[in-house]
């Protein structure tokens, strides 16, 4: 088979797992290193968007797609009838540089099937990323999915030259993995994942210290500088989004997760009869992605995204009209409207329309002059939101709106329109 | 009036150094560039600190943040008012010194909100271009060493000088040159030239663009369409840059019925290897029992 068929499968086998990311890895600059690539500590690069919407940072194929697990959701399973191809380590290593060199890449994001067994699989992928950075002296981006299964060993030479690594947990629940990927195992998922923590926090620790020391050599070997990310699939079990929520902030407490990416399970080419014929709605992939920011950034904790004001009572889920700091706020109208002049960082944080960039600014603004109801068109902040919960020296909300038992409808239309946005 | 003439932030430096020295006022200057010289006479820098007896040595303290978005909005192109940039910073620069030098703070500040519009939307003009420019080789059959590659690109500001230490750091150990209108950048792994923009020039396609649209038609949910958030992050304009681009029109136009032909399908036994393949099976049921444990 030719290198452009090879190239075709194993793409197309390898778009259901979300991450593209780049980003937040250590600097490298090939002008100081020699060779071909640089990384920047911020913002990654989006080479190109696909009519999905979704960006193409990385080359993200798989090695193989054939595969021995019979993992329901997965379009590589065992008895699925894809057509199956396997790249040589060379051919990816190849396709990688030449890649870059046009600049359509940051990197490459190399998974794959499990053939022969764990370690072998997991040694072929290894031998790429160890090919890249040896032979073709590349400094670009490199992430590795691990498989659980494999030796230490072999995960300590992955975090040597990948900048991420991640295991997917694929489903909230050890029930719903045993059903719907039943050589898959829950535990040596955690283990790995523990594993992979603790090698991470290890260099880190072990670059903190040789700064102290005035950038004295490291002790502890490289390992994977951007952390670790793992992925669960939505909607091919019956897990509500509280026990969605709920999994994933275990995970970020567990393991230090840089990100836990939820990928709405969509229609795949010939599925298994053991899933939902219903995809559920991308919406509440969305959702999912909002509640996990203000668990990572606004500073709301699990109980509140989960508590039964917030998400259904029966149900256990976010709402799809609303979004969750909004539903939150509504939820919580006794603590509005925030005085933008006196309330901290937190609570400002916590208004919504009011981001993380836009609190800085209030904050920073009122410092030199107190905030005025202007200054907030001004800063382009959305107004026929903010209005309901916002004070400022100049304005305070009709407290009768606040108060109204159809409040929650004054936003729904709204927030109708902005979904069409993604 | 003083007419004041600046082409680069080194040079506006200089001028804004000299008037703020002779307490010239942000409303006493007018600044033009050498594209429109003649409709005023440009003032002799030498002379105006001359003759006002510059207060000595006029050393700037200024925030670090106002250097680093004046130098962003020095690039920025406005072909309407070409010039105001030199006057927004001069005029903030003056406020800076002489009103309150905590100015850059007042966030809803015309003039604050105008350089950070400018460095804004160079900073975002920098970073499509990092993610747009697309190399072609152009001697595909030399040795990896003596290949080149070569890069056609229209930023809407005149940003190379600013951008071409990314490509340096990044394409460190291959030639090439990233040709613009405003400006050209040329690196031979070891040196980097500037030379001025030219007009678009003939660039072939390379053997790779193939592979790439290849991947990018295969990467694509058809399940997922959303041309809307496409479009927000990569507008048309980049598009003429992009071997890709030329697969969108198909791929959106085809992606209902591509997510109806797996619909409809229908579903598959999950037992059709297992049953034909004793050791798949074998392999399967050992971890399966396993995970019972």
């Amino acid at each position: 088979m030719d290198i452009l068929s090879k190239l075709e499968i194993l793409a197309d086998a390898a778009k259901y797992d979300a991450s593209c990311a780049s980003s937040g890895t250590e600097a490298r600059n090939s002008l100081k290193s020699g060779g071909i690539g640089s990384t920047d500590p911020g913002m990654g690069i989006c080479h190109s968007y696909t009519p999905d919407g979704r960006c193409i940072s990385l080359l993200k194929i798989l090695l193989t797609n054939f595969c021995l697990y019979e993992c329901a959701y997965c379009v590589n399973r065992t008895s699925s009838n894809v057509p199956r191809a396997r790249f040589t380590v060379d051919e990816v290593a190849t396709l990688t540089m030449e890649f870059y060199k046009r600049n359509y890449i940051e990197g490459l994001f190399l998974s794959s099937g499990i053939f022969k067994n764990a370690d072998y699989t997991m040694e072929q992928v290894v031998a790429v990323a160890r090919k890249l950075r040896l032979e073709h002296r590349f400094n670009g981006y490199i992430h590795l999915k691990t498989i659980p299964e494999a030796s230490p060993e072999l995960l300590a030479e992955a975090g040597l030259y990948a900048d991420r690594l991640s295991i997917n947990v694929e489903l909230p629940t050890e029930k719903s993995l045993n059903r719907l990927a039943p050589e898959k195992n829950a535990r040596s998922i955690t283990r790995s994942m523990a594993r992979l923590g603790s090698g991470i926090e290890e260099y880190k620790e072990s670059k903190k210290h040789a700064r102290k020391q005035g950038n004295k050599k490291l002790v502890a070997p490289k390992f994977s500088p951007s952390g670790q990310s793992t992925q669960m699939i939505i909607g091919a079990d019956d897990s509500n989004d509280s026990a969605v929520l709920r999994k994933a902030n275990q995970l970020y407490q567990s393991f230090k997760m840089k990100r836990v990416y939820y990928s709405a399970f969509s229609p795949i080419p010939d599925s298994s009869s053991q899933l939902p014929l219903q995809a559920p709605p991308l919406v509440r992939e969305h959702r999912l992605y909002q509640a996990d920011w203000l668990l990572r950034f606004y500073g709301f904790g699990i109980d509140e995204l989960t508590e039964t004001a917030n998400t259904n009572k029966t149900t256990g889920m976010l709402s799809l009209d609303l979004d969750p700091k909004l539903a939150w706020a509504i939820n919580h109208r006794e603590q509005f409207p925030i005085d933008l002049n006196k309330a901290d960082y937190e609570r400002v944080l916590r208004v919504p329309g009011i981001g993380v960039i836009n609190a800085r600014r209030l904050i920073s603004q009122r410092k030199v002059r107190a905030i005025r109801y202007q200054d907030l068109s001004k800063l382009r902040l959305p107004l026929e939101k903010i209005k309901y919960f916002v004070q400022t020296i100049d304005y305070r909300p009709d407290s009768v709106r606040l108060e109204s038992a159809n409040f929650a409808r004054l936003f729904v239309n709204n927030t109708d329109q902005q979904m069409s946005l993604f | 009036m003083y007419s004041i003439t600046a082409n680069s932030f080194g040079e506006w430096r200089n001028a804004a150094r000299t008037l703020l020295g002779a307490g010239i006022s942000p409303q006493a200057v007018h600044w033009q560039s050498d594209q429109q010289a003649g409709l005023f006479d440009s003032c002799n820098l030498e002379s105006i600190a001359a003759n006002k007896q510059a207060s000595a040595s006029p050393t700037l303290t200024v925030p670090a943040q106002f250097i680093s978005q004046a130098k962003k909005a020095s690039c920025f192109i406005d072909i309407n008012k070409p010039n105001e940039k030199w006057a927004v910073l001069y005029s903030l620069l003056w406020r800076i010194r002489h009103i309150d030098k905590h100015t850059l703070l007042l966030k809803s500040d015309p003039e604050v909100q105008a350089l950070q519009r400018m460095s804004k939307a160079v900073n975002r003009d920098k970073h499509k271009m990092k993610a747009f420019v697309r190399f072609k080789c152009v001697n595909e059959d030399e040795s990896q060493r003596d290949r080149y590659y070569t890069a056609w690109f229209e930023p809407a500001h005149a940003i190379m000088e600013l951008t071409a230490p990314f490509f340096v750091q990044r394409f460190t150990s291959m030639n090439w040159s990233i040709l613009t209108p405003h400006g050209c950048a040329h690196w031979n792994q070891s040196q980097l030239t500037l030379s001025p923009g030219i007009e678009r020039p003939e660039i072939k396609e390379d053997q790779y663009d193939e592979f790439w649209r290849a991947y990018y038609c295969n990467i694509f949910n058809p399940a997922r369409l959303k041309e809307q958030a496409m479009q927000s992050e990569m507008p048309k304009k980049y598009w003429k840059y992009l071997p890709e681009a030329t697969c969108i029109k198909d791929l959106s136009r085809s992606a209902a019925a591509a997510v109806d032909n797996m619909v409809q399908s229908g579903t598959t036994n999950s037992e059709r290897v297992r049953t034909s393949s004793k050791s798949v099976a074998g392999f399967q049921d050992k971890l399966r029992s396993r995970n019972r444990e």
